[in-house]
């Protein structure tokens, strides 16, 4: 943090998640939180004095008030949209909003046209699609050091509308736009929302399916999970593969065959060293100097992304709302799929009016799920005060 | 000892010959008779299996000879007429080679033509047939890597009838031989053709288990059955299970690698026999002996039929569900020239490859 810092940050949302992502960009030389928002007065008050700033209980307030460089939205999936929207009208030059993007195509086409008709980057999220090591990973792959892409396999949920799998899947093909769904969820297709409800009235539960994007790259994704560690992605070559075991975490392999007289086994792969970070590099969450906690690397390097674009016009590598789009879409015509009884389901959906519900988690403000007095405890550890 | 099961041979070609010498290995069977319809062919095998008479029609063996077991290793369009007649003549076992038939049609009724009459009816010296792969049945059925979730087989390319029924036939059999609930698919070259080719596509078995049948080939070869804790890999030559460790997957049991015919020969001066020849004869004769299902049953193969001409009903109607059981069974599919007219049909075949394979069976 620094008083010369060039780019003004305003913060929507001001909770677990929010405090955190703000505070990567507070510890960026060139930036610094000058406003925050949220609708919950503890919070804000907390957050306002921690960060030393003016504190509004709504967006418009804090847009009306600050010029602001840089906006966030870290917020439950329902207000994300309006409050992106918001954002890019007032002026800002990037966006960071959290993930889930929103689970409506309607939101997700007003998010990504508000933004990208302003020249505003819109990245979405901490997820791990976003990290060097993936983007990396989405170039060896490009670059056909696995040589050419057979299939894409997924082991997941793909809960958050694809925040995770699918999007990494797209991401390795090399971002295709469109392609064909064919799909089936563990739970009831025509709900709604992911999880079950209350009255016991069943979620649509996790997504699976056959995808065939228009550049024909083919991807299988099962949630019959086994308890052991299978593999989260299989991005498989002609060549050798590039794997991880979990679609959240570091831990990339890149593998080929030692001899190219027989396809192999997937036992006889050879890991090639030195490429990627380990499974277990996670820095600890650990207290700075300052009292405040590590913000983890992933958001770190996207604030170093969106800053390096905003000096020099660099490319984001970092997944965007567009990305997030096309995961929902993805989502949206896998249960589509199941719901028309698994026929095949072109995306994206010409029907913009469809949307879906992730888990009442990132659906709804976590203090009203989680309590008041938890939550006031995880949002105070952000900080020794 | 009750007397050896009798076999009559319908069929004496390579095929024919090596499933021949297989019975002659194993005490509880012997080769009493063969119809070929190539009088050389015919007197090979004739000379080779010491018999005194040998036919040229099929259907004077089934009047002339006492058989407990017909061997119809013919192709694929001869074959359904063959069982049939091998039925009605009052046979206790069918043999057959594979694919079996073209058409759902006649893969009903030799089904329901043995099952009636109490016929025996084994289809293919196939992979389904391995010992090693009934171990690591019996293993995961154990709950030793927990219950089966999911299963993948690579390379569905080229003829998914002729040779992929290998691969779909033990998919069927780690499934528990469960009914198909639904599956998409696709085929590798026209929806709009009944010849055989290569297939992939999307399967649901009513016991909850799924699977994919990768048709691109290139990445890796065999297959998967992913298990709650572990998993097989079998990739046509060795069956592997691994078990969930403290530092990832290990391997707990590796089955002995299967081993093909020859290259050496036996004392009697027979090419060494195959391990699934051998264990594909051996366990039918099991079927005979205590009336169990055989390992890969005439019913397997039908099942095995209907899925392939599901993913191609799925592909000509726009990678559409295709739910089971398929209605029309005038579907069906047609297999290479080789197998559905046999090996000599094709062009150059006989002088090439086929004379210089069989008369390798035992040197002269």
């Amino acid at each position: 943090m620094t008083e010369t810092a060039k780019y003004k940050v305003g913060l929507i949302g001001a909770g677990r998640a929010g405090v955190p992502r703000a505070r990567a960009f507070d510890m960026h030389p060139l930036c610094k939180v000058v406003a925050i928002a949220d609708t919950d007065r503890a919070n804000l008050d907390l957050a306002a004095e921690r960060f030393g700033v003016p504190g509004y209980e709504t967006w418009d307030e804090m847009l009306e008030n600050h010029e602001l460089d840089i906006g966030m939205a870290v917020l439950p999936v329902r207000p994300n949209a309006d409050a992106v929207v918001a954002l890019a009208q007032s002026g800002v030059k990037t966006i960071f909003c959290e993930k889930p993007l929103t689970g409506s195509l309607e939101d997700a086409d007003r998010m990504v046209e508000e933004t990208s008709s302003r020249d505003i980057p819109l990245i979405c999220g901490v997820v791990v699609s976003s990290t060097p090591d993936y983007q990396k990973a989405y170039q060896l792959v490009a670059d056909g050091e696995i040589g050419e892409i057979v299939r894409i396999n997924l082991y997941e949920n793909n809960n958050q509308m694809g925040t995770h799998g699918l999007n990494l899947a797209r991401r390795f093909a090399g971002r295709p736009n469109g392609g064909l769904a064919i799909g089936w969820v563990s739970g009831d297709p025509l709900a709604e929302a992911e999880d079950e409800h209350e009255d016991g009235t069943p979620g649509y539960g996790a997504l699976g399916g056959y995808i065939r994007f228009d550049n024909e790259v083919e991807v299988f994704s099962n949630y019959r999970l086994p308890n052991h560690h299978w593999r989260g992605i299989e991005i498989m070559g002609t060549h050798g593969a590039i794997f991880n075991w979990n679609n959240t975490g570091p831990g990339l392999h890149l593998v080929k065959a030692e001899s190219s007289d027989r396809l192999p086994v997937w036992e006889e792969f050879m890991d090639v060293q030195g490429l990627f970070l380990p499974r277990d590099s996670i820095r600890e969450r650990d207290y700075d100097e300052d009292g405040w906690r590590y913000p983890g690397n992933v958001m770190l390097g996207i604030v170093d992304e969106m800053v390096e674009n905003l000096e020099t016009g660099a490319p984001i590598g970092a997944s965007t709302g567009d990305d997030m789009r096309q995961a929902l879409e993805i989502s949206v015509a896998l249960r589509e799929s199941a719901r028309n009884g698994h026929a095949p389901t072109p995306f994206p959906t010409e029907d913009r009016t469809i949307s879906m519900l992730p888990q009442k988690s990132r659906w709804f403000y976590k203090k009203t799920l989680m309590g008041d007095e938890v939550y006031m405890e995880q949002l105070a550890a952000q900080k020794k005060d | 000892m009750t007397p050896p099961y009798r076999v009559g041979v319908i069929g004496a070609g390579l095929k024919g010959t090596q499933h021949a010498r297989a019975y002659q290995l194993d005490p509880r069977a012997e080769v009493v008779a063969v119809a070929e319809k190539d009088p050389e062919v015919l007197e090979l095998f004739r000379r080779r299996f010491g018999l005194e008479r040998g036919y040229t029609d099929y259907r004077e063996l089934l009047a002339n000879e006492c058989i407990d077991i017909a061997a119809p290793i013919l192709p694929s369009t001869v074959i359904p007429e063959v069982v049939m007649a091998s039925v009605e003549a009052g046979v206790r076992g069918v043999f057959s080679e594979k694919p079996m038939c073209v058409t759902l049609e006649e893969a009903d009724s030799m089904v329901e033509a043995c099952e009636s009459a109490g016929v025996h009816f084994a289809s293919g010296d196939a992979e389904r047939n391995y010992d090693s792969l009934w171990k690591a049945r019996t293993v995961i059925e154990s709950g030793e890597i927990g219950d089966v979730l999911s299963f993948r087989t690579y390379g569905g390319t080229g003829e998914i009838w002729g040779g992929g029924c290998q691969f779909l036939s033990v998919m069927r059999m780690f499934a528990w031989d469960a009914e198909v609930d639904w599956l998409t698919g696709w085929v590798e070259n026209d929806p709009y053709s009944n010849n055989d080719q290569g297939m992939g596509g999307s399967i649901h078995f009513r016991n909850g288990i799924n699977g994919y049948i990768y048709m691109r080939a290139g990445d890796l070869r065999g297959m998967e059955v992913i298990c709650e804790d572990g998993y097989l890999s079998y990739d046509w030559k060795q069956a592997r299970i691994y078990r969930r460790g403290a530092s990832g997957d290990e391997e707990i049991i590796a089955y002995p690698e299967n081993k093909h015919f020859g290259p050496d020969l036996d004392e009697d001066g027979w090419i060494s026999m195959a391990t699934r020849q051998n264990n594909s004869t051996r366990s039918f004769l099991d079927t005979m002996e205590a009336g169990v299902e055989p390992r890969c049953s005439g019913e397997n193969m039908r099942k095995v039929l209907e899925i392939i001409v599901a993913m191609r009903e799925s592909h000509r109607n726009g990678y559409a569900r295709v739910g089971f059981p398929i209605e029309d069974r005038s579907l069906g599919v047609l297999p290479t020239p080789a197998r559905a007219f046999g090996q000599r049909s094709v062009e150059g075949r006989a002088d090439d490859w086929y004379w210089p394979a069989l008369m390798s069976q035992k040197p002269e």
